[in-house]
């Protein structure tokens, strides 16, 4: 039983597994990668945060920042893992989450599209502020 | 029989899945437009580095440094609650509180940190 202890030796369910059972097939090589993809987008966080703490409210420490060419080759690399991550995770939402309209499962086409639906809507909001002078 | 029920478990749990949701809705384009596009000239650093100057101190700052909390401490989160369970797959069995207290510890750190900083920009 999951927890249950005798004579000191945990009964449970115990690991058998290798550690290197994911290079076995693509499909799990392509599911560690994608629980890879979690350190990138934290990392791009603490690296923004960084520039935040450096910068401050100096336009020129900024430009600098933003023209480095460590700070674009990481970006790249930290937006295909991050764009990964949304496409696993919305064309996965439908297995996730079963959604029912009345007596009828919402099928799992609108549930995925509407997925992606929200995420261009969050992108163009967020572009419009970012990239053109609508708040100065 | 004792059995003894991981409350504190659907807490990071629930904070990885916020996260989750931030880095696929959210972030792609923050470092599209802050990481990748200024340097390739689609816009240029100065406008760039003036809008996010203009954000952390216009009227708007505190809502936007609400935000920008939210961008970087659930992310932190996510990656603590994946992280942990990616080295567990990878076959690191024992300490396992250890590396909770670490990955979690990191987050919460970092979620300080963030609220420092942003309030004292």
């Amino acid at each position: 039983m999951h927890g249950q202890q005798s004579a000191g030796r945990s009964v449970g369910y115990p690991w058998r597994q290798p550690s290197g059972w994911w290079l076995k097939n693509s499909h799990y090589i392509m599911y560690m990668i994608r629980e890879l993809t979690a350190v990138f987008a934290a990392l791009w966080v603490v690296i923004f945060l960084a520039q935040i703490a450096m910068n401050g409210r100096n336009v020129a420490k900024w430009s600098a920042s933003l023209a480095s060419p460590g700070w674009l080759v990481f970006s790249v690399i930290a937006f295909i893992f991050v764009m990964y991550h949304a496409w696993t995770a919305f064309t996965a939402t439908s297995t996730l989450m079963y959604m029912r309209m009345g007596k009828e499962p919402v099928p799992a086409g609108t549930i995925n599209g509407s997925m992606f639906v929200a995420w261009l809507v969050a992108t163009i909001v967020i572009g419009v502020i970012l990239l053109t002078p609508i708040f100065g | 029989m004792r059995y003894k029920i991981d409350t504190i478990e659907p807490f990071w749990w629930g904070l990885f899945m916020a996260g989750a949701g931030v880095i696929g809705m959210l972030l792609p384009i923050h470092i599209l437009a802050q990481g990748i596009m200024p340097g390739v000239g689609a816009v240029t650093p100065d406008t760039m580095a003036f809008r996010i100057v203009n954000f952390l101190t216009g009227p708007l700052a505190p809502l936007i440094k609400l935000y920008l909390f939210v961008l970087i401490s659930l992310p932190l989160f996510h990656w603590a609650h994946r992280f942990r369970y990616f080295l567990f797959d990878l076959g690191l069995h024992g300490g396992r509180m250890a590396l909770a207290t670490l990955c979690y510890g990191a987050a919460v750190v970092g979620t300080i940190i963030a609220a420092i900083v942003l309030f004292s920009v």
